[in-house]
């Protein structure tokens, strides 16, 4: 469940976003669309906890997104970003990196048989895993940002223009994940592809959201 | 033992003819800088000479012990400064890290190792005292600065950890191994190459002033090993103070940093 309630989204002193406000229910998708530089991404930001509205709350499964409460959002919370960052050496270790840490360590570690199923549903192929993570093309770091979050059980998941660089093939696979039943995904996207198969599209415009197609 | 007079120390700057006439041919311009920067290092040493001659002379415990904390201070300062951090937020933490890493090597030296008596005499505590500070700042120049510049430069790494669940210090763990490696590395190298490419300055030292080589090996070891030491833990306080002092409420590294 995502809950945003009369944000204010400044940054370097410009007002981007005025009195947002949206519910998405558990499982809900919706997808935000505008021209760059409209605040888009920075609505992402303080969904995530990282920037500062100026005004307003965002409740995330019942908590308020505020600093004291970061770690137990992060708990259920995951961004995946157009050039996604994977932070290690190989691939392997990318995808254990997140069980390294001390939030996620009550999440089961998964064994080798478990990261090969997780590729296989993305289309990887498995030897992947001894592959550094600097030899991979962008297609295969966004599906392996993907797949990380999958092993992670994240239930909210904040898309920034996660598929505008993928293949349709590609795509394709981490739509059906985006469109997982029990997942809440609140997107931001200019590609059609992914437009069309979320059901509340959303425009922002003079500053705030205007919901073009309910397609519930 | 054949002194260097002040009329042979002179007649060093002589040479300096050999670069300004080079400089000149090359349009290098650093003439200007390099005479400035002469005469400024010869009237610090100067200076620095006279207060030692006093210094050792009168060998007094609290006025030992007062300089060594000037030097403190000057290596704390000089550090923040070179690895462009905000001196008024980093000092506290930073001089904290510094003494507790340098006090204990030095006095494990002096007391320890050296069994120096008085414990504060200053021929030992303030030359020994300053090698370890000038390898401690080093050190924590390099590994400060790195550390900064890898979080400003890969931001988006250190915060995509973050969103992966990680607290801002598990997520800086990566750049906190890679720039203690930095600052460590050179000293090193320092080790394995000491005596056969060059022979270290208090060695050059202690052999012309007279001394036995045998002894002045004695001291290089010791300084070698502690101060290596002294930089690997004062690398290591210095990030971990200066972390706490970096990071907004919501995980981000501080600009005004």
């Amino acid at each position: 469940m995502l809950q945003i309630n009369n944000i204010t989204v400044v940054r370097n002193d410009t007002v981007l976003l005025q009195n947002i406000n949206l519910l998405l229910p558990h499982g809900g998708k919706a997808v935000i669309t505008g021209p760059s530089g409209s605040g888009k991404s920075s609505l992402l930001a303080v969904i995530n906890g990282t920037l500062s509205p100026l005004a307003g709350q965002v409740f995330c499964n019942g908590i308020e997104v505020k600093p004291e409460n970061l770690s137990k959002l992060r708990q259920f919370l995951a961004m995946i970003e157009q050039e996604p960052v994977l932070a290690a050496e190989k691939v392997d270790e990318a995808l254990l990196l997140p069980f390294n840490f001390r939030l996620n360590s009550q999440l089961p570690k998964p064994d080798r048989k478990e990261l090969e199923n997780v590729l296989t549903e993305f289309d990887l192929p498995v030897h992947i895993l001894n592959q550094l993570c600097s030899e991979l093309s962008g297609g295969e770091k966004q599906r392996i940002a993907v797949a990380r979050i999958k092993l992670l059980h994240r239930q909210v998941i904040l898309a920034d223009e996660a598929t505008s660089a993928l293949d349709d093939r590609y795509c394709e696979e981490v739509l059906n994940y985006l469109l997982t039943p029990e997942l809440t995904v609140l997107a931001v996207s200019h590609d059609p592809r992914l437009i069309e198969r979320f059901p509340v599209i959303l425009k922002v415009k003079d500053h705030t959201l205007q919901q073009c197609g309910d397609r519930i | 033992m054949t002194e260097l007079s002040w009329l042979g120390m002179g007649l060093i700057y002589i040479i300096l003819i050999i670069p300004i006439i080079l400089n000149r041919i090359l349009g290098l311009k650093i003439s200007r800088n390099l005479l400035q920067t002469v005469i400024h290092m010869s009237l610090q040493l100067i200076l620095i000479g006279y207060y030692l001659e006093v210094l050792f002379r009168l060998n007094n415990v609290w006025l030992n012990i007062g300089w060594l904390l000037v030097m403190m201070l000057i290596a704390n300062i000089t550090t923040l400064k070179r690895a462009h951090l905000g001196i008024a937020r980093m000092l506290p933490g930073q001089f904290i890290a510094i003494g507790i890493s340098f006090l204990t090597v030095l006095f494990y030296f002096l007391l320890v190792a050296l069994r120096l008596s008085p414990w504060y005499d200053a021929a030992y505590l303030v030359t020994i005292g300053g090698m370890l500070l000038g390898g401690i700042m080093r050190g924590n120049v390099v590994a400060l600065e790195r550390f900064y510049s890898a979080l400003q430069q890969r931001n988006r790494e250190f915060m995509a950890m973050q969103l992966l669940g990680a607290t801002p210090k598990e997520a800086c763990k990566p750049f906190f191994v890679e720039s203690m490696q930095a600052a460590l590395m050179p000293h090193l190298a320092n080790m394995a190459t000491v005596g056969i490419v060059s022979l270290p300055g208090m060695m050059t030292g202690q052999m012309i002033s007279g001394g036995s080589p045998l002894i002045a090996i004695r001291y290089q070891v010791a300084i070698m090993v502690t101060m290596f030491v002294a930089m690997e833990l004062s690398s290591f306080l210095s990030i971990k103070f200066s972390i706490r002092k970096a990071f907004d409420e919501r995980g981000n590294l501080k600009t005004d940093l």
